[in-house]
């Protein structure tokens, strides 16, 4: 349960959800389900990145992740997305993709973005 | 010999069936009325149109090996490439161009001319009903791409595709459930077994012995049932054909430990990182409806290494392709009907430290470096795309490597200053790539190159290599006709050879 809490705040960042808004059960599902299906090793390595995304926070606010408040959390995770090391640049880039894949991979996003693909498209090209 | 496989018996075996297997069968498949036996083994399904009609997320699993995310073993690249029926002809978008004649005067291989290449490539192209999609069918994605070119004097042009009856749905690069786009899944190998070629799929090569393919078959789950039933075989031939990318075939080759010193196998990788670019629109655009690319502009190939192409990509792989997350990230995406999108490709150079490994379980590792001149090339891509997208009236643009998430027309002038080479951060800006190649290259130097120029590999002359594992260095083109092209060649050295081959 503490889990899914540092993850819903976590995708709800990256994402560019509100504060007031929550993350769809569905989004989460997804996410999770996409780390399960990982080869042992990238999950091993997904584990520990989400880990240090979760805790390393504490050194400079006093407090872990999901415990900031919004603007605290987006600028933890600027400071991951330009990190002077680039393992942590890459692995903020997975957990970002995870984040993403979870949202925009959900197969009704589609019309919510204006995006409606047709099978018979070139009928649509000059309506 | 194991103890629990079936044995079958060939003439040719031909591993993988995209461009190049699917072509190495179409062309020997002939051969089959004089008694010889052809087969081609395929790791992947065959596709029912219901297979390529689900969400984005699932098909690209079915499709793609790693769901399209293969990465690099230092994650910082993703790699695109199918398996299946057809190979990657099955995904990818049918853009038809020809090798740059320079580029194959530059590979230096004896015997092979780049008008032999563009003949043979020619030859594809009538096969394949490549052709100028005419102006009606062109969207705007394509239309503005080709305005804003010409509105700052860049090169643009119109290049063909292969598509035959083509509805538009836009989705290509999932597969066409229409069959419209003329892969080797719809014109070669149909072909190869109407004429007694029989194509094996959910078959996987584990390695190979003299002369012997050591193959399980095992059902997916969905696809159509392989012609083998699930198990183990050992399958013969006097030859076989590694034709199974510029990934698996120099995988294959090295778990095979095969007799013959290759210090070259596996090195010589190259892929054209590309970068996705995005920019919106005031108003909706023709973007997801019709074919999704027709035009390229090689303005900054001489110059700064790089390919400008039109593209359209779905939710998810729009949404991983730009740097940012949060409230503006999601604002650019709020309006996918508003997208306007440039593929940028870069033309790497071949290096022996890039190269093709495999891990303990004998599965593919890519060990690749994007080099300095690479990044100086994606990043010139970006500067220039972005002129290009505000030439076409764009009212913002995302940069991944910029210093701020939106570029705005005001900012048009300093685009220089606005998207540094210092932006261009590793892990950063999200580097994909689609066009594997080399890996198994052509060479007379056995020291630099796996095999000869007509794809034999050295020191066995019963095995042969037919894909884009060939290239010596990157085709600094959308490869799948040189991949044909070379194809073709490799059979007709077979063809020639057959006779001479013991059993």
């Amino acid at each position: 349960m503490a889990r899914s809490i540092f993850l819903e705040a976590l995708v709800a960042r990256i994402v560019g959800l509100e504060p007031s808004e929550t993350v769809p059960e569905e989004v989460l599902a997804i996410v999770q389900d996409a780390i399960a299906k990982r080869p042992p090793a990238l999950r091993k390595q997904v584990g520990l990145f989400l880990a240090l995304l979760r805790w390393l926070p504490a050194l400079r606010y006093g407090a872990r992740f999901d415990r900031l408040v919004p603007d605290q959390q987006i600028a933890v995770l600027t400071w991951f997305q330009s990190a002077p090391i680039s393992l942590l640049r890459k692995g903020f880039w997975g957990v970002k993709a995870l984040a993403f894949m979870g949202y925009y991979g959900r197969p009704e996003i589609g019309s919510e973005l204006g995006y409606r693909p047709a099978s018979g498209g070139n009928d649509l090209l000059h309506v | 010999m194991s103890s629990d496989a079936q044995i079958r018996d060939f003439d040719i075996v031909i591993i993988g069936s995209g461009a190049g297997g699917g072509t190495v069968a179409a062309e020997l498949a002939p051969l089959c009325r004089d008694g010889i036996r052809i087969a081609v083994l395929e790791a992947g399904p065959r596709f029912r149109p219901d297979d390529l009609r689900g969400p984005e997320i699932a098909a690209a699993e079915k499709l793609y090996v790693d769901g399209g995310g293969f990465f690099t073993r230092d994650r910082a690249m993703t790699l695109a490439f199918a398996r299946g029926y057809g190979g990657s002809t099955q995904v990818y978008t049918g853009t038809s161009l020809k090798i740059p004649a320079k580029v194959v005067a530059d590979w230096g291989i004896a015997g092979l001319s780049a008008d032999d290449v563009h003949r043979r490539s020619d030859k594809y192209m009538a096969q394949n009903n490549v052709h100028l999609l005419p102006e009606e069918l062109i969207n705007d994605n394509n239309r503005l791409f080709r305005d804003g070119c010409r509105k700052l004097g860049f090169r643009v042009e119109q290049f063909p595709v292969n598509i035959k009856n083509c509805r538009g749905s836009g989705h290509c690069n999932l597969g066409c459930e229409h069959g419209a786009k003329q892969g080797t899944n719809v014109v070669q190998l149909p072909a190869a077994e109407r004429q007694g070629v029989e194509v094996v799929t959910d078959c996987h090569v584990e390695r190979l012995g003299d002369r012997t393919c050591h193959v399980t078959v095992e059902p997916r789950g969905y696809g159509t049932p392989s012609r083998w039933a699930a198990g183990r075989y050992e399958v013969r031939a006097k030859v076989v054909v590694v034709a199974a990318g510029a990934i698996s075939s120099p995988a294959l080759l090295l778990r095979s430990r095969l007799p013959a010193k290759l210090p070259a196998l596996g090195r010589y990788f190259t892929c054209h990182p590309a970068l996705i670019l995005v920019a919106q629109h005031a108003s909706a655009l023709s973007n997801c409806h019709g074919h999704p690319k027709s035009y390229c502009s090689n303005q900054f190939a001489e110059s700064e290494g790089f390919l400008l192409e039109t593209c359209m990509y779905f939710p998810f792989v729009t949404a991983k392709s730009m740097a940012g997350f949060g409230r503006e990230h999601r604002q650019m995406l709020a309006r996918m009907d508003h997208l306007q999108m440039i593929l940028a490709l870069a033309f790497d150079h071949a290096s022996a430290s890039n190269r093709v490994r495999i891990d303990r379980q004998g599965g593919p590792v890519v060990d690749y470096t994007l080099s300095p001149a690479v990044w100086q090339s994606l990043r010139g891509a970006m500067v220039n795309a972005s002129r290009i997208f505000f030439a076409a009236g764009a009212e913002r643009v995302h940069a991944p490597a910029a210093r701020k998430f939106f570029l705005e027309p005001a900012d048009e002038a300093t685009l220089e200053s606005w998207i540094p080479q210092s932006g261009m951060l590793l892990g950063k800006v999200p580097i994909t790539a689609a066009h594997p190649m080399g890996g198994c290259r052509m060479g007379a130097d056995r020291s630099t190159s796996v095999t000869d120029s007509w794809g034999r590999v050295h020191g066995l002359p019963w095995l042969h290599v037919a894909d884009a594992s060939l290239f010596p260095s990157s085709a600094e083109a959308n490869p799948y006709l040189t991949v044909m092209a070379l194809a073709d060649r490799v059979a007709e050295g077979i063809r020639n050879r057959l006779p001479e081959l013991p059993e």
